[in-house]
């Protein structure tokens, strides 16, 4: 047998292995490619959205037919043997006796090798082993494209949509910035929480998130109260000063009761040694002050009255002091009064707490008694998006004569008490609710 | 050119016609008798390793008897000194009166030496082989005289029989060819012993092997073809029983102190050619390394503690060199 014929072997041979090789490299590849697409259509469904379209997963799936059919030609041909090395395999498999080596080497004369074949392969995985993976894949790949996902399952990171209020607030935050009504540090603080409100809250989690938003705007709330109550007396003072200054002008006599007031006065204003002087700075320095002189401290002390005034005008106007108008100060006294006995305004804001005035959902009440009402609240029939609060039952209108027990369906009587429960609304209602009662 | 056929088959009848004579001769040990003419073929030493009575000493009588070559047998004892092997100098008085040292040539000046119970003498007696069994020459008083061609040391030893013996040392079992087991035989023919042999004594053999004769095996034996694949499927088959080699295999590592020598390498190829002589090739093939791995690399590999606590064995290390060691390397 001549050199070529066993070459000739040897090389069909090679390309046997090859096809094997390529076969058992491509379907193994192909199986964790189908793995992998089908854990990417499947991550996409759950994460992005549930109706993936079937071109996206035919699509995917082509991409990665072609990378594993490339892989596996590249693997395949890469690892493959020399002919010369299979001829030697298959001296050795074959029983060639070390003719077919030598046949490379040496002119074999009158020996003549055993005929080769190139039936056997060195190696030839079963088919069990690459195709059920192959199948396993294929199930799931159609699997993760076919399987019904409900909305719900979607684990959506996303979050509570809270810019509207963050906006509000940081307005309302810049404004006290700019009037110096706050201080550095709280802005900072304020200004950090609004921030993680915004980009860290969790929508399956609203409870938090709202309950923060209320802790920013209850503490702001109460910044901006104190900021306010400093201005009106800041006001109230110089209004009292420059009005007392204006009566020591008509006068024209400094009693020492107009001292001590002035002094007091002074002390509200909290105007140090180093302001007064200041202040006197602006007139000539007399001993005794000039009708001028006084005439122009009292217009600065006025001035100085109405820029605290309009600074509260301001912050009411921002939203800052709800229902307070400057100046006014014996509506608040009177409605301070009635709150606790439950006769005041509500503050109409059911986040801030229960309000004072029952609620009203039909009309307007004419006493406090009121008249048990029901009513169906149209907003809220949609139960998924809606929970059942607990009602109010107020003490109802029963006739004297009604008034004993088991009458009235109530075993206190029909005089029953008033009942009151303190419902919690969910934050995530809190908003549907308060547009409703808009 | 490989050797034609008509050249080859000739030899290969007469290596089989040594190996039925000895078959006739001593019952029951053909595997060891063609291992033995292996050994013979490739010029290599031999030892026999086996339980006293099994027939050691006979076989190497009756090969010595076969080949028509000068035999002699030194019966190691442990008083033996190596001037008793060697020879030496004695001082004598010559013809004309003159006194002068004649060299006298020791027991191994012979072309087949049986060492019996190799192990029984001294280190020291042993180790006066070392130079005569690698290099066929002996260096007395600065002077090399070299051994008789062909020449062969078929050794002996009883491996049960601790008392009184020495292990023979790593270099001078390196210089052995061959390990070969020799086991009791069979019922049958034990039996056929008893019935055929008085006092178990071998009949004589029927014809000789003439020296010519003998180098026209030799003259095959170097004609005997060794493929490049093949030499190569030998040179990791050794270094595969190198522990830290990158070819060791992970029970290499744990068991073996030593791997083979690179001598144990051209033992191999030696014998895997005088192994395709014996089936009528003019090639080394694969399977011819594998029939004659086991009793060349045998006595080389050095196991460690750890082996002998859990009795691994050479045979199963080497066994499993085989099987894991792929002939082409794909």
């Amino acid at each position: 047998m001549k050199t070529t014929a066993l070459e000739k072997t040897a090389r069909h041979l090679r390309r046997r292995l090859w096809l094997v090789r390529f076969r058992r490299d491509s379907l193994r590849l192909l199986a964790a490619v189908f793995f992998l697409c089908g854990a990417i259509i499947l991550g996409m469904r759950l994460l992005a959205t549930p109706n993936l379209p079937w071109r996206i997963m035919f699509w995917v799936s082509c991409g990665g037919i072609l990378l594993a059919v490339a892989t596996a030609i590249l693997t395949s041909h890469r690892r493959l043997p020399d002919w010369r090395r299979l001829l030697a395999w298959m001296d050795a498999s074959q029983h060639g006796g070390g003719l077919f080596v030598t046949a490379l080497e040496t002119d074999l004369g009158e020996w003549q090798p055993p005929e080769p074949s190139a039936t056997v392969l060195p190696e030839n995985p079963p088919w069990r082993q690459t195709l059920v993976p192959l199948l396993l894949s294929l199930l799931f790949l159609f699997g993760a494209q076919a399987i019904p996902i409900s909305e719900k399952v979607i684990a959506k990171e996303h979050h509570l949509d809270v810019s509207e209020k963050t906006a509000e607030l940081e307005e309302k935050i810049d404004f006290l910035e700019e009037t110096s009504l706050l201080p550095e540090k709280t802005v900072e603080e304020l200004k950090e929480s609004l921030e993680d409100l915004s980009s860290k809250n969790d929508a399956k989690d609203p409870a938090k998130t709202y309950e923060l938003l209320d802790a920013v705007t209850k503490r702001l709330d109460y910044a901006a109260d104190m900021a306010y109550e400093s201005l009106e007396t800041e006001a109230e003072a110089k209004e009292s000063f420059s009005a007392m200054l204006q009566e020591m002008l008509e006068k024209n006599a400094q009693e020492s009761k107009s001292l001590a007031e002035l002094a007091e006065l002074c002390d509200q204003l909290s105007l140090s040694p180093e302001d007064m002087a200041k202040l006197m700075k602006e007139m000539p320095d007399q001993p005794q002050l000039s009708p001028e002189d006084i005439q122009k401290l009292i217009e600065k002390l006025k001035e100085q009255g109405k820029t605290a005034r309009q600074l509260q005008a301001k912050l009411c106007e921002k939203g800052l002091c709800k229902d307070k108008k400057p100046g006014e100060e014996e509506g608040e006294e009177v409605e301070a009064m009635l709150v606790p006995m439950g006769m005041g305004n509500g503050n109409g804001d059911i986040s801030r707490g229960p309000g004072a005035a029952p609620l009203d959902l039909n009309g307007t009440t004419e006493d406090f008694t009121g008249t048990y009402k029901e009513e169906k609240l149209e907003a809220l029939m949609n139960k998924k998006d809606s929970m059942l609060l607990d009602t109010q039952a107020i003490k109802p209108d029963v006739k004297p004569s009604d008034m004993e027990a088991g009458k009235g369906g109530s075993l206190q009587g029909g005089d029953a008490l008033l009942r009151q429960n303190r419902s919690r609304v969910h934050p995530q209602h809190r908003n549907a609710i308060k547009e409703y009662f808009k | 050119m490989l050797l034609p056929p008509e050249q080859l088959l000739p030899q290969q009848q007469l290596a089989q016609k040594i190996l039925d004579e000895l078959n006739r001769i001593l019952l029951g040990h053909e595997e060891v008798h063609r291992l033995l003419l292996i050994g013979i073929l490739s010029r290599g030493h031999v030892l026999l390793e086996g339980l006293p009575g099994v027939g050691k000493t006979a076989l190497v009588k009756a090969l010595g008897q076969l080949f028509d070559l000068e035999f002699k047998r030194i019966q190691f004892t442990p008083d033996l000194l190596p001037s008793d092997i060697l020879g030496g100098n004695i001082l004598q008085v010559s013809p004309d009166g003159r006194r002068e040292f004649v060299f006298q040539p020791g027991a191994i000046f012979a072309n087949i030496v049986l060492a019996d119970e190799i192990n029984r003498a001294s280190p020291k007696t042993q180790s006066a082989m070392l130079e005569a069994m690698q290099e066929r020459c002996v260096t007395l008083q600065g002077e090399t005289r070299k051994l008789p061609f062909p020449f062969f040391v078929l050794a002996s030893q009883n491996p049960i029989e601790l008392e009184g013996t020495y292990p023979i040392p790593e270099a001078q079992l390196d210089r052995f060819l061959f390990k070969l087991e020799v086991t009791g035989v069979d019922a049958p023919v034990l039996a056929q012993i008893i019935s055929q042999r008085r006092r178990g004594e071998p009949p004589a053999p029927t014809w000789h092997l003439t020296p010519e004769q003998l180098q026209g095996l030799f003259d095959a034996m170097d004609a005997i073809h060794l493929a490049e694949p093949v030499a190569d499927y030998i040179a990791r088959l050794v270094a595969a029983g190198h522990p830290q080699n990158a070819l060791a295999l992970p029970e290499i590592n744990k068991y073996v102190t030593f791997g083979a020598s690179p001598r144990a390498a051209i033992a191999l190829a030696e014998a895997a050619r005088a192994a395709a002589l014996l089936d009528g090739r003019p090639t080394v093939g694969f399977d011819d390394v594998k029939a004659v791995a086991l009793p060349v690399l045998n006595h080389r590999l050095i196991l460690n503690y750890q082996a002998k606590l859990e009795k691994v064995t050479t045979g199963s290390l080497i066994n499993l060199l085989l099987e894991k060691t792929a002939p082409a390397a794909l």
